[in-house]
């Protein structure tokens, strides 16, 4: 008896899984194959299919390029998501205090999101011209403002371009991180004499952390995409401050060097892979797997 | 205390709305004001900006300009169109199935199934460019509509968050509509899907943006000009056509903000879909 039921419900199980069929080939097609294809490649001569060993990786770590690229993207990564998940997080705990107009505002930060990238190259150069606009305001206090598109100004436009864009929206997922934790929780830690800050840090902290994987996922996808901002701004040889991986990448694949693009893709690729499992274990509560 | 908050987020909210507005006052202003106020940063003299928050004389040639004459514009906004919708509602149609059997079913190599949804949708376009260009050109899509809008319609964002949304579905519902005798696909459409509601148009929503958002794709799969979506409408700016680049700013806005507006009620949703409770 009970090995029928077991049976049965192998078998309807089966069955279900051809929900996935659709998206699993898809994904086959459009990623995992040209995943392999790509590190296949990496190990090949640049345009037959002769075996090159690790002469691309070489070639790549020499490059001088690549190591341009490599560190103004880790130093975007580095200081940008930071700034953008602790002030994000900062304006949801104001918000939860605040506990009035908190839809208008959500509404009102969400916005950048929805602003394509087209429409702020002209006026991004309104504001950011040598003769622009923060340079007037910054003139009215005596201060002679930078040229931000070419020199490594370029770098905080960018910065700011991101955090301008994404705060909204992360913040909008910490508050919903926010909202769940039990009100009980904070009057247990207030009738203990847990002050704000250590409730802050004792109770809401530890209840986000799942959210905080999320968000963290969130935001390192989102800050691969400033690299629109970087392009519209700047053509393919913008400022060497923004000169990031994506313009490398595509500036090989214009020349066809596919050799020194698949291998750098591909150790790209390891980092984000290592990337994602660090920020998962350390994230993720240990009793859920 | 409070006050001095809200003087903090209306701070805030000017930052957004700075550019925003600017940009909106300069399309309605003809070429004499636009010379006035930024001809500085348009001819290269060193003239500072000066800008005024309502145009003097309001006129609505930039736009006549734009929509009548500009046929390139005219077909980069169609074509945005026909890049877009489909990919959106494509990938719902493919997502929301998968992710109902990711959240409620367990099956062999789930994790590493779902290791790769994560690692694909973390992965920078320009990883896999060179190899997915190759697969287009294979099936014999490259620089057609089908080259942006088949990789987009399985792009795993989508999956990743429907599963979260419908792992908040509590198993006893579904378990009771399996004893009704309700079918896989019933439970999909009559249960997960309307239930998950909220979460599916959060995520019909960024894709959208997204979609019409997008640059690397459209540049490198699409050579054909003629075929470009209006992301990539960035002319070089002179005096002469600056009233006309901002008019396209406004315009290239109105689908974004207007699919903002409708489907941010549910974003808020959706986005507590990834609060997984204890």
């Amino acid at each position: 008896m009970r090995m029928e039921k077991h049976k049965r419900k192998k078998k309807k199980f089966r069955w279900e899984l051809l929900f996935l069929f659709p998206s699993v080939i898809g994904v086959a097609v459009f990623y995992f194959i040209p995943f392999c294809d790509v590190l296949l490649r990496s190990f090949q001569t640049e345009f037959g299919s002769g075996f090159a060993g690790f002469e691309n990786y070489k070639l790549v770590l020499e490059n001088k390029a690549f190591g341009i690229a490599v560190r103004n993207t880790a130093k975007f990564i580095a200081v940008y998501i930071p700034a953008l998940l602790i002030f994000s997080l900062f304006l949801a705990v104001l918000l939860d205090y605040l506990k009035e107009r908190q839809k208008l505002y959500k509404k009102i930060f969400l916005l950048p999101m929805a602003i394509p990238v087209a429409s702020l190259v002209l006026i991004w150069k309104v504001f950011f011209d040598k003769a622009g606009l923060i340079n007037g305001i910054l003139k009215c206090f005596g201060v002679a403002g930078p040229d931000y598109f070419h020199t490594s100004f370029a770098f905080l436009v960018l910065g700011i371009t991101y955090l301008w864009r994404n705060f909204g929206y992360d913040m909008l997922l910490w508050k919903t991180g926010v909202d769940a934790i039990e009100e009980e929780m904070y009057e247990a830690a207030a009738l203990d004499g847990a002050g704000g800050v250590r409730r802050f840090w004792y109770i809401t902290l530890p209840q986000l952390k799942e959210m905080g994987f999320v968000i963290v996922v969130i935001s390192i996808i989102n800050s691969f995409k400033v690299f629109r901002e970087a392009y519209l701004i700047g053509g393919d040889y913008p400022n060497q401050s923004i000169y990031m991986l994506q313009h490398l990448f595509n500036n090989w694949f214009v020349r066809l060097e596919l050799g020194k693009l698949t291998a750098a893709a591909i150790m790209l690729a390891v980092v984000v892979i290592l990337f994602v499992a660090g920020v998962e274990r350390i994230l993720t509560p240990k009793e859920k797997v | 205390m409070k006050k001095m908050v809200h003087l903090g987020l209306l701070f805030l909210v000017l930052v957004i709305f700075a550019p925003v507005c600017i940009t909106v006052i300069h399309s309605f202003m003809g070429t004499g004001e636009l010379e006035l106020n930024i001809g500085g940063i348009l001819t290269g003299s060193a003239k500072p900006v000066a800008i005024s928050f309502l145009p003097s004389y309001p006129t609505l040639k930039n736009y006549k300009d734009l929509l009548l004459y500009s046929e390139a514009f005219y077909r980069m906004f169609w074509n945005c169109l026909i890049q877009s919708v489909p990919t959106v509602i494509g990938q719902i149609i493919v997502a929301a199935p998968a992710a109902f059997v990711m959240a409620k079913y367990s099956f062999h190599g789930k994790r590493v199934l779902f290791w790769i949804y994560l690692v694909a949708m973390l992965m920078p376009f320009q990883v896999l460019m060179v190899s997915e260009y190759l697969v287009l050109m294979k099936l014999s899509i490259i620089n057609t509509h089908l080259a942006i809008i088949l990789p987009g319609i399985f792009g795993t964002y989508p999956v990743f968050i429907l599963t979260k949304v419908f792992m908040n579905i509590p198993d006893e519902v579904i378990e009771a509509a399996r004893i009704d005798g309700a079918g896989s696909f019933t439970l999909l459409s009559k249960i997960v899907v309307p239930i998950g509601k909220g979460g599916i148009v959060a995520v019909a929503v960024l894709d959208f943006l997204e979609c019409i958002n997008s640059i690397e794709a459209p540049l490198v799969f699409l050579k054909d000009k003629v075929l470009h979506p209006l992301s990539l409408f960035f002319p070089e700016v002179s005096l002469y056509n600056a009233g006309a680049v901002f008019a396209a700013s406004v315009v290239i806005m109105i689908p974004a903000v207007l699919i903002f507006l409708l489907g941010d009620e549910y974003l808020e949703t959706g986005f507590q879909a990834f609060q997984v409770k204890a």
